[in-house]
């Protein structure tokens, strides 16, 4: 379900909102200063390619690619096409630089038997992926959004847009160039057991920004490749940095790494700062920069 | 702890609750806990005498000591150590082993009836006759006839009546209240409520004659058991949340596990039918205690979790972060959105952690038989106080004591019977 905006009542800013029902979860976008012909033109593309991303990484869709993957690669090595192939590559390259805590094939099914970029190999001249352990599975879940922040921001540039706000399922943020009356986009953080209320704000310009944590009380979906347990802690962590991508990756493997990993990590990341955000409930936040 | 204190955050948790001044209106018998009401009453205090100094007749003493509308002047109990507990409490209060005698003391202007429930009838009438105001702890009496002799004398004497259903004083309540009332949760499908411990409810007996005295809740003569002990409370819920009363009720019950001489259930089951079709539950065993204490009112749309003060939906939507921007753009102004957080996603729905709508966690697992603290006890006691300074009757209290009481009778009643016991039309007193 795609939902479009269009407001041109501030003829200094006209402004154009659209939200759409994606990776189970919800994208949204607010782009200032274009037509209302023009917005939707961009944001169509940008919901065409983010569709795409999502038809190809959903696991529970049985006719996805990545679906075959998880099928038939603990039999055979099985081919995939040049975007899925880059896709886990990239994985791989992450999950070595968060020393496993970023790990696409961790599942509650094979626990402890997860052994991180091990659990497949990729061959590059076939272009195939094959599963070293018919345990293996692998879930995108982690990653997609992220990636298909990175495609929607790609998009944006190549069209010259300078403002733009781009939000997926509340997670994974990018702001392009600074609100319209203002010098960046404020973004706040809502305390997880009070709606609405501010925990903490992020001042972004042409900035990405990735929360990780759980959801009030409940359980998170963060697994912890080592274990296969859920990974429930009571600080969410937030990452900022140029790219959604990046963003996404290290926030997840941030908040499942215990937290004197943390600042090792994240060096090895230039441009990217994190920050762990304990929200308590009497209703006030701590939060402590990872240095 | 200073139970001023606690009232005073009790205030300033309501005025966070809610819009300026319509808490009030909604919940007309929290005047005593207002502002207005405080003042109203500044400087003076209401000369209280409790009767029966067990164990809640101490808890509300210990509570009362701190409250400075509120002057214990005299105390009674037929049983000397008890009594002596209480006057080491308060030495300047006058002793009585007789509550008659307690009554005609003129100095008393309303007393605080703790006694076993057989006695909360008799002694609630003969104090109205003696022209004092009258808190008595619940259940209202030990059968629909003694509620409605009591109600008949309140009536008669223009005193104030109050009864100790404290979950009308709780936040919690209060505001979970007030969001079903708003529609929050949808239709009111089901109230769903239960009490569960692990021990005999039983008290040391110093010498075996003193057994059924004790051990008051353990015997017909003197209790209805987990009915009137426990029910009592929670059976207000389903009531306040739909502003009717059930049409009938059935039941069952058994003594399962403590069969040591007493003779009420240690174990009961009821379900209430409400006009409009709504059940209500209790269940009660007093030989486990893995689920504890739970009220729920479930919803069409959502769910209320009383005790804890989690609101759950049926479907948890997804609130747009960002569509905000859209109007502050257009108005040309620049602020800020709380709305980041872990992901939301759709699965989400099933295992909803719910939204706590009071910002202090005050919970409590239901196996004190005294009584817990912030559980609206203390600020009962002292809308007592005000009610008997200012002579003003709060509003709601009577009659929500009287239909819960009347239920937890039928229920009991039902589970003896094992039979379905239908509300008297003459029973619709109030
Ligand atoms: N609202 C609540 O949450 C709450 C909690 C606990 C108890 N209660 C109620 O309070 C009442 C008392 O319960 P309890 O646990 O304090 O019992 P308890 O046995 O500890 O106290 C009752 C007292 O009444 C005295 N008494 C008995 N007959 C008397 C008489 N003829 N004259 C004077 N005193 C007499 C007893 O000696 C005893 O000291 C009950 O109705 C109970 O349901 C309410």
């Amino acid at each position: 379900m795609t939902s479009f905006k269009y407001s041109d009542e501030n003829v200094s800013a006209p402004v154009a909102y659209s939200a759409f029902e994606t990776m189970h979860s919800v994208a949204e976008i607010v782009l200032p200063f274009y037509s209302e012909e023009k917005s939707r033109a961009i944001i169509d593309e940008i919901w065409a390619r983010t569709k795409e991303a999502n038809d190809k990484f959903n696991r529970f869709d049985k006719g996805s690619p990545l679906a075959l993957v998880n099928k038939t690669a603990a039999e055979e090595a099985t081919a995939v096409d040049d975007e899925l192939f880059m896709v886990l590559e990239m994985c791989r390259v992450f999950c070595n630089s968060t020393d496993g805590y970023f790990d696409i094939t961790a599942n509650r099914a094979s626990r402890s038997a997860s052994k991180g970029v091990k659990n497949f190999e990729l061959d590059g001249s076939s272009h195939t992926v094959r599963f070293c352990d018919p345990t293996v599975k692998l879930d995108l879940g982690g990653f997609a959004k992220g990636y298909a922040l990175e495609n929607a921001c790609n998009i944006l540039k190549r069209e010259n847009v300078t403002c733009a706000l781009l939000n997926f399922g509340n997670s994974s943020i990018f702001a392009l160039g600074t609100h319209p009356y203002g010098d960046h986009w404020p973004i706040s953080v809502e305390h997880p057991y009070f709606r609405g209320k501010c925990a903490h704000t992020f001042e972004l310009k042409d900035c990405a920004l990735s929360i990780s944590g759980r959801n009030g009380r409940g359980l998170g979906h963060i697994i912890d490749p080592a274990t296969g347990d859920r990974v429930v802690k009571d600080e969410m962590i937030a990452v900022t940095g140029p790219s959604p991508m990046a963003c996404e990756v290290l926030s997840t493997a941030l908040y499942v790494a215990p937290r004197e990993k943390r600042s090792d990590i994240l060096a090895r990341f230039a441009g990217y700062s994190a920050s762990e955000i304990y929200c308590l409930t009497n209703g006030t936040t701590k939060v402590i920069k990872v240095y | 702890m200073d139970k001023m204190l606690t009232r005073k955050e009790f205030l300033s948790n309501l005025g966070s609750m809610f819009a300026v001044g319509s808490a009030i209106s909604l919940f007309p018998w929290l005047t005593s806990c207002t502002e207005k009401g405080q003042k109203e009453i500044e400087g003076q205090t209401a000369k209280l005498g409790i009767i029966g100094t067990g164990s809640r007749g101490q808890f509300h003493i210990a509570n009362l000591l701190v409250d400075k509308s509120a002057k214990i002047v005299a105390l009674c109990d037929d049983y000397e150590p008890h009594l002596q507990e209480a006057a080491a409490m308060c030495p300047e209060a006058k002793l009585y082993n007789d509550y008659r005698k307690l009554l005609d003391d003129k100095n008393v202007d309303g007393v605080i009836i703790c006694t076993p429930l057989n006695l909360h009838a008799i002694m609630t009438i003969d104090s109205f006759r003696a022209g004092k105001h009258v808190f008595c702890e619940k259940s209202m009496a030990y059968s629909i006839q003694d509620c409605k002799d009591v109600i008949a004398e309140w009536k008669r004497s223009g005193k104030v009546f109050v009864v100790g259903q404290q979950r009308l004083f709780d936040p919690k309540y209060i505001k979970a209240m007030e969001l079903i009332h708003s529609g929050a949760i949808g239709e009111v499908v089901g109230v769903r409520n239960y009490w569960y411990r692990n021990n005999d409810w039983r008290r040391e007996v110093p010498s075996p004659e003193l057994e059924r005295r004790i051990n008051w809740r353990l015997y017909n003569e003197s209790s209805r058991g987990l009915m009137t002990e426990l029910a009592c409370h929670q059976l207000q819920n389903g009531s306040w949340a739909m502003d009717q009363y059930p049409e009938c009720v059935t039941g069952m019950g058994s003594i399962r596990f403590w069969k040591d001489g007493r003779e009420v259930f240690d174990n009961v089951a009821v379900t209430y039918e409400y006009p409009n079709g709504v059940h209500m539950t209790f269940e009660s065993i007093i030989s486990n205690k893995h689920f504890g204490m739970g009220e729920f009112i479930l919803g069409s749309e959502g769910t209320i979790d009383l005790v804890k003060g989690i609101m759950f939906s049926e479907q948890p939507a997804y609130r747009s972060g960002i569509e905000q921007f859209l109007m502050q753009i257009k108005q040309g102004i620049l602020s800020n959105n709380a709305f980041a957080g872990s992901s939301w996603s759709q699965e989400d729905a099933s295992t909803d952690p719910g939204i706590r709508f009071t910002d202090k966690i005050i919970t409590t697992d239901g196996s004190s038989s005294t009584g817990a603290t912030n559980d609206g006890s203390v600020e009962l006691a002292h809308a007592f106080c005000h009610a008997v300074i200012t002579g003003q009757q709060p509003d709601k209290i009577v009659k929500e004591a009287y239909y819960a009481t009347a239920l937890a009778l039928m229920g009991d009643q039902a589970s003896h019977e094992k039979s379905t016991i239908y509300f008297k039309e003459e029973d619709r007193i109030l």
